[in-house]
């Protein structure tokens, strides 16, 4: 089999080998959650709805003669709680989503998840078995000790500011301290946190850990619900195998009141950046004021997983072809 | 004015950067899977040569550098200028000194060159990748000394100084590596 960056364009992006460890991996996963009794589900990928996250771009579907056009979705959670909501109990998931602009050593524009809901689990709960899945894919070969700071925490020890408290310009002099450079004209504050996390801290965590960053502030807690003990946090955490981000993982949000009033504000984030405003998906909040029953969810991107376990630098190697040669 | 969005940047594209332009060496898209993404972006100021480094916020536009490389044949200098000819439209420009730099050691009439040009100035100058140059001065050969492997300073013509094994005197036609400033052998005549 042909393959690497000198072949035909018409050829894999990734070898063969790796096609095959993929594909041993995710039936590790499929296992995995068998012996768990999870469900395996499937939602589709086009919606009528779309996520009003603010930095996330949807591609969009035309379906030819029709008036009927779908968003594609850029991640399976709003689905995936509508089947909780119903009485579905733990379910998993593995498929495909979307995210417009997003290309890089790490990025592409479609890109494959896999997501699951735990009824009953608190964030260490699911921390836990995220590590336990982490563990079983990477095999006995890899470092997968695991290292859990708050992100006040790895914030106080990379950077030594306080990501709660700290100014604009702070934040910004902070950047041009560690990095030599000036910072981008940014926002808001948390743009500048998103700044020093993505281009300071990540890169600095140890590369032969699994770092779990939990409890991020308030502002970025999307759908997660608050700390009961601190409402300036949210019960979020993160994964990252040295600084490439595995995975993102919620106690779930169940007040609908609360949950459409963020969807709200994020649909004035995006209108402050021209960004479309988007309807909000009223059947997603209509099964949220249903009732969805108390669970923590996590989503891992799977072509990063598999990146990490056979240590591949550029994702369009453990892909079988990228959005360049699709 | 013409301007590229981060969404286009890429290896080789010309940007204007405080004043300079610049060429993209290495682009990065970073993005907290939840946050804002921004582009991590490695330049080379084409004027300086000096590299730097740019955080944008992904999506946002820079304005593009009006820079093209042209091949052009190098004609002559006038003591004050460098004097380049494009062969097909035979338009003809003049590099001074700063564009010009340590280049001006390998520049022989005739010779094709990379003429970089913004807004129609030159501002670099990349010599062939190999030259062929006479000696124009060097200590007297020892003829038959080809296997001792020691080497002397030789002076070409352009004024460049290389160094070339023993055995080659003045009127030799050697060919240079100009990447490396290294001799390569003597040039067929």
């Amino acid at each position: 089999m042909l393959t690497s960056s000198s072949s035909p364009d018409w050829c894999p992006s990734a070898d063969l080998e790796t096609l095959k460890n993929r594909a041993r991996l995710q039936g590790i996963i499929r296992e995995f959650f068998a012996e768990r009794m999870v469900l395996e589900v499937e939602t589709p990928i086009l919606s009528q709805a779309g996520s009003t996250e603010p930095h996330l771009e949807h591609f969009k579907a035309v379906e030819p003669d029709s008036t009927h056009h779908y968003l594609m979705n850029t991640s399976a959670e709003l689905a995936m709680k509508r089947l909780l909501a119903a009485g579905s109990g733990d379910i998993f998931q593995i498929n495909k989503v979307f995210r417009a602009h997003e290309r890089g050593t790490r990025h592409q524009p479609e890109f494959t998840m896999l997501e699951w809901y735990r009824l009953d689990f608190d964030l260490h709960a699911l921390m836990d078995e995220v590590a336990q899945l982490l563990s079983t894919l990477g095999g006995a070969c890899l470092h997968q000790e695991r290292v859990t700071k708050t992100y006040v925490q790895v914030f106080e020890e990379i950077v030594q500011v306080d990501p709660l408290q700290t100014s604009v310009e702070e934040l910004q002099s902070c950047f041009k301290q560690h990095t030599g450079n000036d910072a981008p004209v940014l926002e808001d504050r948390q743009a500048y946190l998103d700044l020093i996390m993505s281009s300071i801290i990540e890169p600095g965590f140890n590369p032969n850990r699994l770092t779990f960053v939990t409890h991020y502030p308030a502002e970025q807690a999307s759908l997660a619900r608050l700390s009961k003990t601190n409402s300036k946090l949210a019960e979020r955490f993160e994964v990252f195998a040295g600084g490439l981000e595995l995975a993102n993982g919620f106690h779930e949000l169940c007040d609908v009141s609360e949950q459409t009033q963020r969807m709200k504000t994020e649909n004035i984030i995006r209108q402050q950046q021209n960004k479309p405003m988007l309807d909000l998906d009223e059947r997603f909040l209509a099964a949220l004021a249903h009732g969805l029953p108390d669970c923590s969810g996590v989503a891992i991107g799977f072509d990063r997983v598999c990146m990490w376990v056979l240590a591949k630098q550029h994702i369009s190697e453990v892909m079988s072809f990228t959005a360049e040669n699709c | 004015m013409a301007s590229y969005s981060t969404n286009e940047f890429r290896g080789g594209l010309k940007l204007m950067i405080d004043g300079d332009p610049c060429s993209i060496i290495e682009n990065e898209f970073v993005k907290p899977g939840k946050g804002q993404a921004f582009n991590r972006v490695k330049l080379r100021n084409l004027k300086t040569g000096r590299v730097l480094e740019k955080t944008y916020k992904s999506g946002e536009s820079v304005e593009a550098a009006d820079v093209m490389d042209t091949d052009m044949q190098y004609l002559y200098n006038d003591g004050d200028a460098w004097h380049f000819m494009d062969p097909n439209t035979f338009e003809q420009v003049g590099a001074d000194e700063a564009a010009v730099g340590d280049t001006a050691q390998w520049l022989k009439e005739q010779d094709m060159c990379v003429v970089t040009l913004w807004n129609e100035v030159p501002i670099a100058v990349t010599p062939p990748n190999h030259v062929t140059l006479t000696i124009t001065e060097t200590d007297p050969g020892l003829r038959g000394d080809t296997a001792s492997g020691g080497t002397k300073p030789a002076k070409c013509e352009t004024g460049a100084v290389v160094k070339v094994p023993l055995f080659l005197e003045e009127g030799d036609v050697i060919k240079i590596d100009t990447r490396t400033g290294e001799y390569l052998g003597r040039a067929k005549d």
